[in-house]
């Protein structure tokens, strides 16, 4: 079977143990726990054999590339190395598919070690996220390896770093819950306060900073076109730096300014009141800081249902002026995505909706928060062991952050002479890295031990988005490492 | 000295005691507040938060490009001028993050120093007999009152767990020691010092190493690279001997991606024996070493000009017949024609065939040459002849002649990689320490047990089991407890605190009122 059908079907199995934990959290009984779990396990073994054919179709793409290329029937060892060179997380799908492999993994290590359940509904829904925009908006097709990536180094340094990354995720989700549990420290309506101080910077972020203030008008990425001028396909990532067009989606810009004032200004009225507001069982009573904030999500409900209606409606597509200027590619071969679909307004911003979607969950969940915190607080497990679980994951993500980057220097240094050139993919992992060890020296320090701790623990979890997906994607300026293109 | 239980290690730093502090000299205030600053924790977190944010800058702006154009694209205005200021055409070598760097060196020094030899010390002198004092602190701890005969089966038990635990006498009570990892302590440091040899390995290599690129056209030598230096800006360094290549060879996949290149490299040294002193094929991830510094097979570049196309041209084959004169002719070399692009080659019925351009990826079907065709009387016509499909010409075109395409010399460059990074041992030394120190520090966790009888006059004893770890605390208490139940299971559940507060403050009020009718009676 071919190795994205056995990703389907795992997909499948954590779609429906993702449902079982959830329904866990109003029956809460454990053979529905159990149940999910093995569901889950299910699942992650069917997605390790999709990986070990894939693996095989990898294999079997390198023989028949060289064997062509050549001219020759390869066999015996040459035929063996050249065969297994190629470990699926290669490319930009098969990374994504490698995200989901190790999240769940580390949840299901996590589940047996810690007993925290409750992570597991995070750790699914980021792998299903993964999965999703993998199989969705990436092309999934195996090309040869280029002559770069024709090492032995590539299988440790990649899988340490999907592993390492997966576990950040898994610890931060562990550290954000840990936040909403320890009741002794913290307000809900605090934790809800600084939820929306978050949400204002990502969506500053997602505007582009002071371009949405200055322009009032959002854009979404339509297309890409890399310094030969070739269309860059949607969805792939791409060798350096590309240019790309944009369209407005009409009427986003004024609600994004609008979410971004309101987020701002409900954070700060609820952390101000975060102590005068009790936590009981209906949440603080109703007030301007409550007031402010459900008119705050509210706003940031309308801009993405805006953005997503536009992209339904086929309102952001290529205008004819484009169109024009692309005809030189058009003569080449280069195929326009077909216009007027909401496929292609989503496989352009595919990144960004994602970005929109976390923003908007978390304030969700803060919603809850706000209005039920006794009966959120019921549903998490001790916050000790919350604390516990993060600490141990974040040992191992360090361990294997260090591994990335000594494996990484070491490599550089065989193939390129230099074991360290401060390119924006080294020093992506050496950020992530130094907010690892801040995270474990905070845990040292008096004072810096609990919350504290815990926030660099969630901070991390942002690091390692920019550091890691940010430098693949292109976020940051070119370098000589350029991950394999397509 | 007190043993460090139930903390996270390293105590704060020595504050000078009450009887010497009013004879600091103020210089020596001054010494002592740089070196409390020097050994904070917090000290540590900023700089970590700096070095990240710094890092992000670098990665913000492009480092690759040259001073002047990032001069041209942020002009002359106050953003400019911090630019400038802020040196952020080469932050990772800016003032700024070496201030930070520095900082962070002095931060780690400054904590070993401070910490290390008291732990040290600690190490190889454990408190191996615990005082009162010393066991009030202990959070797992296992008290029992024992008759001789229970006494046995405990040390028994606990000889079961740690064979080579000695039982040691002291004023009447018996004690007992294990201890597991002590040198895990040291984990930390071993940490911190690698870093700082890594840290200091690349400051020397960034200032004595050589990261640069020499471009060889085949058949010729090479003797100055193009290097990049501190600052960002670009040097050329002459080496001490000469590289010539003799050959380069290109394979690509049939949609002209490159699968494989290499060259045939020759070192002519003036202060050699006999040259060429060395002759290598390098490859990418396979270099050639010499005198210090290693040439990487980094890229290469077609150089324009002669390209030469091999191309055979046979008679098409219009019957069977023709067929099997058609096959050999495709086989015989000698109608493989090597020619230059816009040279023509001459068929004897007076047609004349000239590539025009060669193509590498021709729309997905791989490389390909243009061939225009000029019949005797002066009728041109063109067409497109494909490397991996061979009958193409055959059965598309059908012309009198069936061309095909075998292939085309290119002349190219060879892009090297010339590196010299001197002390990189220093640096991977580094790199193996860490791994070690941080393995011992992560994974290991340094945990004491003891065992204390003190004997009462009643002929029972009282039975204490306690244990202290320093790193995974939520671990030990899970191992703790297994032993704990099993003393439960075997002497029955320990008195609680709360009852062993009133015991004791019932003895004492007995022994008060004792001693009182004592001096009553007096």
């Amino acid at each position: 079977m071919a190795s994205t059908s056995w990703y389907n079907l795992c997909a499948v199995a954590y779609l429906g143990a993702l449902f079982l934990y959830i329904v866990n959290l109003s029956v809460n009984s454990p053979k529905v726990r159990r149940f999910a779990t093995v569901i889950c396990s299910v699942g992650f073994l069917t997605q390790t054999t999709g990986l070990v054919f894939r693996w095989l179709e990898a294999g079997a793409v390198e023989i028949a590339a060289v064997e062509r290329a050549q001219d020759v029937t390869l066999s015996g060892i040459s035929y063996f190395i050249i065969y297994t060179q190629h470990p699926p997380w290669s490319n930009l799908y098969e990374i994504l598919v490698m995200m989901a492999w190790g999240l769940v993994l580390v949840f299901l290590v996590s589940e047996v070690k810690f007993r925290i359940r409750i992570a597991g509904i995070g750790a699914l829904l980021a792998a299903l996220l993964s999965f999703g925009i993998a199989s969705l908006t990436t092309d999934a097709t195996i090309t040869p390896l280029v002559p770069a990536l024709q090492s032995w180094w590539l299988h440790i340094h990649v899988i340490s770093s999907t592993v390492g990354y997966a576990s950040i995720t898994v610890a931060a989700a562990s550290s954000l819950l840990f936040i909403v549990a320890a009741k002794d420290r913290v307000t809900l309506t605090g934790f809800a306060g600084g939820t929306m101080i978050g949400s204002a910077i990502l969506l500053l972020i997602l505007g582009r900073f002071d371009e949405v203030f200055r322009t009032r008008v959002y854009k979404i990425k339509l297309l890409g076109v890399d310094r030969e001028g070739d269309l860059v396909p949607l969805g792939k990532m791409t060798q350096g730096a590309f240019r790309t067009w944009y369209e407005p989606s009409p009427g986003v810009g004024l609600l994004l300014i609008a979410s971004i004032v309101a987020c701002a200004v409900a954070g700060v009225l609820l952390i101000k009141s975060r102590r005068a507001m009790a936590d009981d069982v209906n949440g603080a009573p109703f007030g301007w800081a409550k007031a402010v904030y459900l008119a705050a999500f509210g706003i940031t409900t309308a801009m993405l249902g805006l953005i997503l209606f536009n992209d339904m409606n086929g309102v952001n597509i290529v205008p004819e002026e484009l169109r024009a200027a692309l005809e030189p590619q058009i003569a080449r071969g280069f195929q326009i995505p077909p216009i007027n679909t909401w496929t292609f307004s989503i496989k352009s911003n595919q990144w960004d909706l994602g970005l929109f979607g976390m923003v908007w969950v978390a304030q969700l969940f803060a919603t809850a928060c706000v209005m039920k915190p006794v009966y959120v607080r019921s549903l998490l497990p001790d916050f000790r062991a919350l604390d516990r679980a993060a600490y141990y994951i974040l040992l191992v993500a360090t361990a294997l952050q260090t591994v990335v980057l000594v494996t990484g220097a070491l490599w550089a240094h065989y193939a390129w002479g230099r074991y360290w050139g401060w390119d924006p993919k080294e020093t992506g992992a050496l950020v992530v890295w130094v907010v690892l060890l801040a995270y474990l020296h905070a845990r040292t320090t008096p004072g810096m031990a609990g919350i504290p701790a815990a926030v660099i623990s969630v901070f991390a979890f942002f690091v390692m988005i920019a550091g890691f997906l940010g430098v693949n994607l292109g976020w940051f300026a070119d370098g000589l490492h350029s991950y394999g293109s397509s | 000295m007190d043993p460090y239980i139930n903390q996270d290690p390293s105590p704060g730093p020595q504050t000078p005691t009450e009887a010497t502090s009013g004879e600091l000299s103020s210089l020596d205030k001054v010494y002592e507040g740089m070196w409390r600053f020097f050994c904070s924790l917090r000290l540590t977190l900023v700089n970590l938060l700096m070095l990240g944010a710094g890092s992000v800058i670098g990665m913000v702006f492009d480092q690759t490009k040259s001073y002047a154009e990032h001069k041209a694209e942020w002009g002359s205005g106050w953003l400019g001028r911090t630019y400038d200021v802020l040196e952020f055409y080469d932050v990772f070598h800016s003032w700024w993050f070496a201030i930070v760097v520095v900082v962070l060196a002095l931060n780690l020094i400054a904590c070993s120093f401070e910490r290390l030899p008291k732990i040290w010390i600690d190490i190889q002198n454990p408190t191996k007999e615990l005082s009162d004092s010393q066991l009030v602190g202990i959070k797992h701890l296992y008290r029992q009152s024992l008759n001789a005969e229970q006494l046995e089966k405990a040390k028994g038990m606990v000889s079961g767990w740690f064979k080579a635990a000695p039982l040691t006498q002291n004023d009447g009570k018996s004690f007992s020691f294990f201890e597991r990892h002590r040198y895990a302590r040291t984990g930390v440091y071993i940490v911190h010092i690698s870093l700082l040899f890594v840290m200091f390995g690349s400051i020397f290599v960034t200032y004595n190493g050589v990261d640069g690129m020499i471009m060889i056209v085949e058949d010729t030598k090479g003797r100055h690279v193009r290097a990049k230096g501190p600052g960002g800006l670009n040097y050329s360094l002459a080496l001490p001997f000469e590289i010539k290549c003799t050959d380069f060879r290109l394979k690509t996949f049939v949609n002209g991606a490159p699968m494989e290149f290499e060259s045939d490299l020759e070192i002519y040294d003036k202060n050699a024996v006999s040259n060429p002193v060395v002759r290598k094929t390098i490859q990418v991830n396979d270099p050639l070493e010499y005198k210090g510094f290693t040439l990487y097979q980094a890229s290469y570049n077609p150089i324009p000009g002669d390209q030469q196309v091999q191309l055979d041209i046979c008679k098409f084959p219009k019957t069977e017949a023709d067929l099997p004169v058609y096959e050999e002719c495709k086989t015989d070399a000698r109608n493989v024609h090597q020619v230059a692009i816009g040279d023509k080659v001459l068929m004897p019925d007076g047609t004349a065939f000239i590539p025009l351009e060669i193509t590498r990826e021709y729309r997905g079907l791989g490389s390909a040459v243009k061939v225009q065709k000029i019949t005797k009387s002066g009728e041109t016509s063109a067409f497109v002849v494909f490397r991996s499909y061979p009958d193409f010409d055959k059965d598309i075109r059908r012309g009198e002649y069936v061309v095909g395409f075998r292939g085309f010399d290119q002349q190219y460059a060879t892009g090297v990689q010339v590196g010299k990074v001197p002390a990189i041992n220093v640096v991977f030394g580094g790199f193996l320490f860490i791994f070690v120190g941080m393995f011992m520090a992560f994974f290991m966790s340094h945990r004491r047990y003891w065992m204390r009888i003190t004997p009462k006059e009643d002929g029972t004893f009282v039975f204490e089991y306690a244990g202290a770890a320093r790193r995974h605390q939520y671990a030990f208490e899970d191992e703790f407890k297994v032993k704990q139940d099993e003393l439960i299971a075997a002497f029955g559940k320990e008195e609680s605190k709360a009852d062993r507060a009133k015991r004791l403050r019932d003895e004492r009020k007995r022994a008060k009122e004792a001693k009182q009718k004592r001096e009553n009676t007096k």
